[in-house]
């Protein structure tokens, strides 16, 4: 057999395999995502009674918000607050209540508390999480992080499968589908022509999405951050700051010990909780007028931190402050993140589909289609040349004589560590399960 | 099969290589650093009822004293709010600490709130006082997770 032959054989069972295994997961992907892009629009439908209130002329002030949330919820613990975004938007108050985290919708200018939401009735909150982690937690989270990385494979296979291999390329059936060359002709370019003008816009949204994935996104966002060219710390990974009041030993006030009945793990700091109106006026201060939420700090050594994600990466704002005198512990902009961690935050709202709009919603959209369309058309490319009684894969060449594409596949896993898990699976499976077993070995046509 | 177990073995470094990467605790310092304002008292949390106090404390940026501070007020109160001063602008020492001079009425739990500004941002800590003997009730709310609201909440500024 011919090289060149091998060679595409070898890459054709691979792209064949890849997108079997991961069609499902791809179709998820792209369901979810193409709903998630337009969260505003379908969040701002769902919630609009809650969020959406008549302005008046004065406003109760931030902790006297969330002293009537208290006092409504005695037992919740208060964990964010956000101002209306407008003047006719509510403030939400997040808290947590038993095992469950609720947002409560409140009027600021006639104290009236509008509305309780369960986060897990949230239905944008239901489908990104089934975008980001199939909702079954790490687990799913590693499985969509897989599959966005074997997507990579597919792209790298396919493009190769793609490729003209006439001596004049013609435009038909490498850039346009050919209608009157029959039926088994149509069915491919309906997949391969497709693929080939998506290709780029696929490559883009899973380079993009990848930054936020559970492991390869966490370990290169620090990997990036320590160079000083990411995201500063305690904005993707990495702690924020402790609070520096407390300098000596977070501990509590001297004299509790002497006159106070309480376990020796009771911590009473030496001072109070800063009032979030000290909060909200250092972040008018700094010039953040509107759009933010403040998370409370949960421990004794924990900070405030006031964070707004509008749409556009250049507005993007993370600050610590000190949760005993409200000192501003850090101050991160736009302006400075690292070139990496700007090209990071660049591709999360274009992911998004928030950075540019409208236009950006219905291009990321668009490729979502796109990609549901792709999965469609290569299974019924396989299944209508597919064999009764096997999988109809290509036949498998030995590594040995493809390892030129097994160097490309060993980078791929060396890059993505969860491929490279993945292909000692497949390896493992393969010369213990598949070799020695007549019935697979026939069946997967190894 | 030998290539099969080199590359596994191959994989297995790479993995090992590549994962379980932390943000180092220094990373901090190659990103903009922030001075923030802080309060250090110089005078103890426990003082002594009808005796002329003084509550000093020195206001640091950068661990030196601060400089272009717009106001240093403080405000004490007791915490059943019998005892109350507000907002009074505190005394600046000779050495460049801030003082104001208290006579606690009676024995129990205070609140002392230091409030200060620069061009960039404004803060309030409160500290917890004791006078003489704590009460049954303010040794309750000490121990209540409720917090305790502060004097003022920096709106006149």
């Amino acid at each position: 057999m011919k090289r060149n032959t091998q060679l595409y054989k070898t890459v054709w069972r691979w792209h064949f395999y890849a997108g079997l295994l991961i069609a499902p997961f791809l179709l998820i992907l792209a369901i979810t995502g193409g709903i998630y892009v337009f969260k505003p629009q379908i969040e701002h439908v769902l919630y609009e009674e809650y969020t959406d209130i008549m302005p008046g002329t004065t406003k109760i002030d931030a902790d006297a918000q969330v002293a009537l949330v208290q006092a409504e919820y005695p037992e919740a613990l208060i964990t964010s607050f956000k101002p209306g975004e407008t003047d006719g938007n509510s403030s939400q108050i997040g808290m947590v209540e038993g095992d469950a985290s609720y947002t409560v919708f409140l009027n600021p200018y006639t104290s009236e508390i509008i509305n309780k939401l369960n986060n897990d009735d949230r239905i944008m909150d239901k489908i990104e999480e089934f975008h980001g982690e199939l909702m079954l937690g790490t687990v799913g989270d590693r499985i969509v992080e897989l599959a966005a990385c074997w997507t990579l494979v597919l792209i790298i296979t396919g493009a190769y499968l793609w490729m003209p291999r006439k001596k004049k390329p013609q435009l038909g059936g490498t850039l346009f589908v050919r209608l009157d060359k029959g039926k088994g002709v149509l069915r491919r370019d309906l997949h391969a022509v497709p693929a080939i003008w998506l290709s780029l816009g696929i490559a883009f949204l899973v380079a993009t999405g990848l930054p936020w994935s559970g492991f390869w996104g966490s370990n290169f966002q620090s990997a990036v951050t320590n160079t000083g060219h990411g995201y500063p710390p305690g904005i993707w990974t990495g702690n924020p700051p402790d609070s520096i009041t407390q300098t000596k030993d977070l501990a509590e006030v001297p004299w509790a010990a002497e006159n106070l009945q309480v376990p020796e793990s009771t911590i009473i700091p030496d001072f109070e909780k800063v009032a979030l109106a000290t909060v909200v006026e250092n972040a008018e201060k700094r010039g953040m007028a509107t759009g933010y939420s403040i998370s409370l700090p949960q421990t004794v050594g924990g900070v405030y931190t006031v964070s707004a994600f509008p749409p556009r990466a250049q507005d993007e704002v993370t600050m610590h402050m000190d949760q005993y005198s409200g000192a501003v512990l850090t101050d991160y902009r736009y302006d400075n993140y690292g070139t990496m961690g700007k090209v990071i935050a660049w591709g999360i709202t274009l992911h998004k589909g928030a950075q540019f709009g409208l236009l950006n919603q219905l291009m990321s959209a668009f490729i979502c289609l796109g990609v549901a369309f792709l999965i469609g058309s290569g299974f019924y490319l396989w299944w209508k040349r597919k064999p009764t009684k096997k999988l109809g894969a290509p036949q498998a060449i030995s590594a040995r004589k493809s390892y030129g594409f097994m160097a490309v596949l060993i980078i791929m896993g060396i890059i993505f560590p969860l491929v490279g898990l993945s292909l000692i699976f497949i390896f493992f499976v393969d010369y213990v399960l598949i070799r020695r077993i007549p019935k697979l070995r026939a069946f997967f046509n190894a | 099969m030998k290539s099969k177990l080199f590359l596994c073995l191959l994989l297995i470094v790479g993995l090992s290589i590549l994962a379980a990467c932390e943000v180092q605790s220094d990373a901090s310092s190659m990103y903009k650093k922030e001075q923030p304002l802080q309060v250090s008292f110089v005078s103890p949390g426990e003082y002594e009822k009808h005796q002329k106090e003084k509550i000093q404390f020195e206001v640091l940026q950068n661990e030196k004293k601060a400089q272009n501070l717009q106001f240093v007020h403080v405000s004490v109160w007791s915490s059943d709010r019998a005892f109350n001063v507000e907002m009074v602008e505190a005394n600046l020492e000779q050495d460049g600490s801030y003082s104001l001079d208290v006579d606690f009425p009676k024995d129990g739990l205070y609140y002392v709130q230091i409030h200060t500004a620069n061009e960039t941002e404004v803060i309030t800590p409160t500290r917890r006082t004791l006078v003489g003997k704590l009460s049954k009730a303010d040794s309750e709310k000490l121990q209540s997770n409720t917090p305790t609201a502060g004097g003022s909440s920096g709106h006149q500024h």
